[in-house]
């Protein structure tokens, strides 16, 4: 067998006999299920509103946007700081992986995350169509639902290797939930003092905090143009200023450059120390 | 002390690599943790010692002494500070990955996932080793667990535990065995379990290498010991020329008072030490007849005089001038 079906294997051992394992993924499904309930409900009251698929993506992928990359935050943490007080960290390199292999593993189990939790958001979209008046349209996808679909992969990517660093500098998964808490915190108060200082640049600079990325990335407005064009001509009328959208390509690049950080702190980190 | 084996690493290593395979050799290993000055330990101190292949090699030491450190750094988990190691002869990093495929090891505590059943567990180990699954049911059953296999880890007793770590070390059937403190936790009947296990992997051609801090358990295994204190390796040899060692003699008389008194000044005698039965002398030379010629002119008749063989436990206490009390253990 292959060294990487091997270590997915080994997590998914690891991973399928945890009872939060299981539980993560159904309250994952059940708070995608509620968003869905609740198209459901208003296409079903609210004449012209239909919900059918592909139309409803931005709605259902937009609630997948919001709690998405925090469960994959948590999830990550539950499943990786405890094998450094239950040892097995140390076991496994005992038992042959090396620490390159066992480091892999970690992110093959990142990636496998964010995959069943994109296919359970899939397959709760497309089941609760099935419930809803309305035709639904000719493909189940359109470009933009996967352009939509991979933003929100990369924001549960961004939280998922700030996770598995945290789990590997801290090696306590309350540790490590606890930072993670903080620092979404003093990342929601940095750009309110920076606003007081009023430069512009560094203004633009928050833009590109690592979760005020994944929250651009998650912009629904910036994958769908039409909704923007729909929208904006009523602002006016409300005393609003239009909207506007963030530019997904300069998003996509640093993102990757923030897993590609992440994920390399977390390596030098696991390489250097005693187990 | 004298003509045995207090060990000139340097020859002896470079003598043994050249007439045998060393599955261990370590040179100047060191470890000291910590960074800043006033905190480090400096739990491993230059330490060179070599285990060949078919060996049971015993690793000797009071706790704390740097047993568990020196394991850690030989199945990759700590990194040496100083120094250097080769397993079956590799000592580049991915040599040594390639060696640690053909070792067995547990170190310190046993270590599983606690909500996964000991047989999970082990499957864990084998899709990590490689092996296949009928090799779990097989080790299960060598270690007595087999009724067991299906409860949770978190669920086990100590000795289960111990067990459990021992099955997982013996997966890969590998040719190096590494134990830290096996017996650990374990009852008499446990521990007589565990050293019918090692005898076995001992004739099957198998090298052994187990730490522990009791006397007992290394003298009745081992073929070899090292004997490890504050991080230095004070003597290393094989066993039996250890305990065969120097000329002691055990001697009685009526009063055991005037007696050591005596064997005290004697000038041949290095050392003199009350036991239950009289008194043990170690000497310089075997001239017996000296002895119960420099008695007999104070007076002294003896009532017992016979060769004795030291324990290991009298080794260490020549070798270190500390109690074993810690140490001596109620094995089986
Ligand atoms: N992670 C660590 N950080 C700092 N010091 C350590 C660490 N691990 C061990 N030590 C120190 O290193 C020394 C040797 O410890 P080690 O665990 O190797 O001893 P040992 O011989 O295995 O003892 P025992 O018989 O109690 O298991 C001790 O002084 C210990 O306090
Ligand atoms: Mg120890």
């Amino acid at each position: 067998m292959n060294i990487l079906t091997i270590l997915l294997r080994i997590e998914w051992l690891k991973a399928a006999k945890r009872r939060i394992f299981w539980v993560a993924i159904g309250a994952f499904g059940l708070f995608t299920v509620i968003r869905a309930v609740i198209g459901i409900y208003m296409a079903s009251t609210i004449p012209d509103v239909d919900f059918t698929l592909p139309e409803r993506w931005p709605d259902i992928l937009g609630a997948v946007s919001g709690f998405g990359p925090l469960f994959t935050a948590i999830l990550m943490i539950l499943l990786f700081a405890p094998e450094f007080s239950w040892r097995t960290a140390r076991q496994n390199i005992i038992d042959g992986l090396s620490k390159e292999q066992f480091f892999t593993g970690k992110v093959i189990l990142l990636a496998g995350l964010v995959l069943l939790f994109m296919a359970v958001a899939v397959l709760v979209g497309v089941s609760s169509t099935m419930f809803s008046p309305g035709e639904s349209g000719s493909a189940i996808f359109r470009p933009n639902d996967l352009s939509y679909m991979g933003g929100i992969a990369l924001g549960m990517l961004i939280y998922g290797s700030f996770g598995l660093v945290l789990s590997t500098y801290l090696r306590s998964s309350g540790s490590a939930l606890g930072v993670l808490f903080l620092y979404i915190i003093v990342e929601g108060i940095i750009p309110l003092l920076t606003l007081r200082i009023g430069s512009r640049t560094l203004r633009d600079a928050m833009e590109f905090l690592p979760f005020k990325v994944v929250e651009n990335l998650g912009d629904n407005l910036a994958y769908y143009p039409a909704e923007l064009l729909e929208m904006n001509p009523m602002r006016p009328e409300l005393d609003l200023v239009p909207l506007g959208s963030p530019d997904i390509g300069i998003h996509v690049i640093v993102a990757l450059a923030y897993i590609v950080v992440l994920l390399g702190l977390s390596l030098l980190n696991l390489r250097k120390r005693d187990l | 002390m004298d003509n045995l084996s207090v060990s000139t690493p340097d020859t002896d290593l470079q003598d043994q690599a050249s007439t045998s395979v060393n599955v261990i050799q370590t040179l100047d290993l060191t470890k000291r943790y910590g960074m800043r000055a006033k905190k480090s330990v400096l739990a491993v101190d230059r330490i060179s010692f070599a285990v060949k292949q078919g060996q049971v090699f015993g690793f000797l030491g009071p706790n704390g002494s740097g047993k568990t450190t020196t394991i850690g750094m030989l199945v990759g988990i700590i990194m040496p500070t100083g120094g250097s190691f080769r397993l079956f002869g590799n000592s580049d990093s991915r040599g040594l990955n390639a060696a640690r495929a053909r070792v067995g090891a547990t170190l310190e505590t046993p270590n599983f996932y606690p909500y996964m059943s000991g047989r999970d567990n082990l499957r864990i180990v084998a899709a990590i080793k490689g092996v296949n699954r009928s090799r779990i049911e097989e080790c299960l059953a060598l270690v007595g667990l087999s009724r067991r296999a299906k409860h949770r880890f978190k669920t086990y007793s100590q000795g289960m535990k111990q067990r459990l770590a021992l099955a997982a070390a013996m997966l890969n059937d590998p040719e190096l065995i590494v134990l830290d403190e096996p017996s650990n936790g374990l009852d008499p009947q446990g521990i007589r379990e565990i050293r019918k296990i090692i005898h076995t992997l001992a004739k099957r051609g198998k090298t052994i290498f187990l730490s522990s801090h009791l006397l007992v358990e290394v003298e009745r295994t081992c073929s070899h010991v090292a004997i490890i204190r504050d991080g230095r390796i004070i003597k290393w040899g094989p066993v039996a020329e250890m305990v065969g060692e120097g000329n002691a003699v055990l001697l009685r008389s009526e009063d055991i008072e005037v007696l050591a008194g005596a064997m005290e000044a004697y000038p041949d005698a290095t050392s003199v030490r009350r036991t239950d039965d009289g008194i043990v002398v170690a000497l310089d030379s075997g001239d017996l007849a000296s002895v119960t010629r420099y008695l007999s002119e104070r007076g002294i008749y003896l009532s017992l005089l016979a060769p004795h063989q030291p324990s290991l436990e009298e080794v260490f206490i020549d070798a270190t001038g500390e109690t074993t009390d810690s140490m001596t253990g109620l094995a089986a």
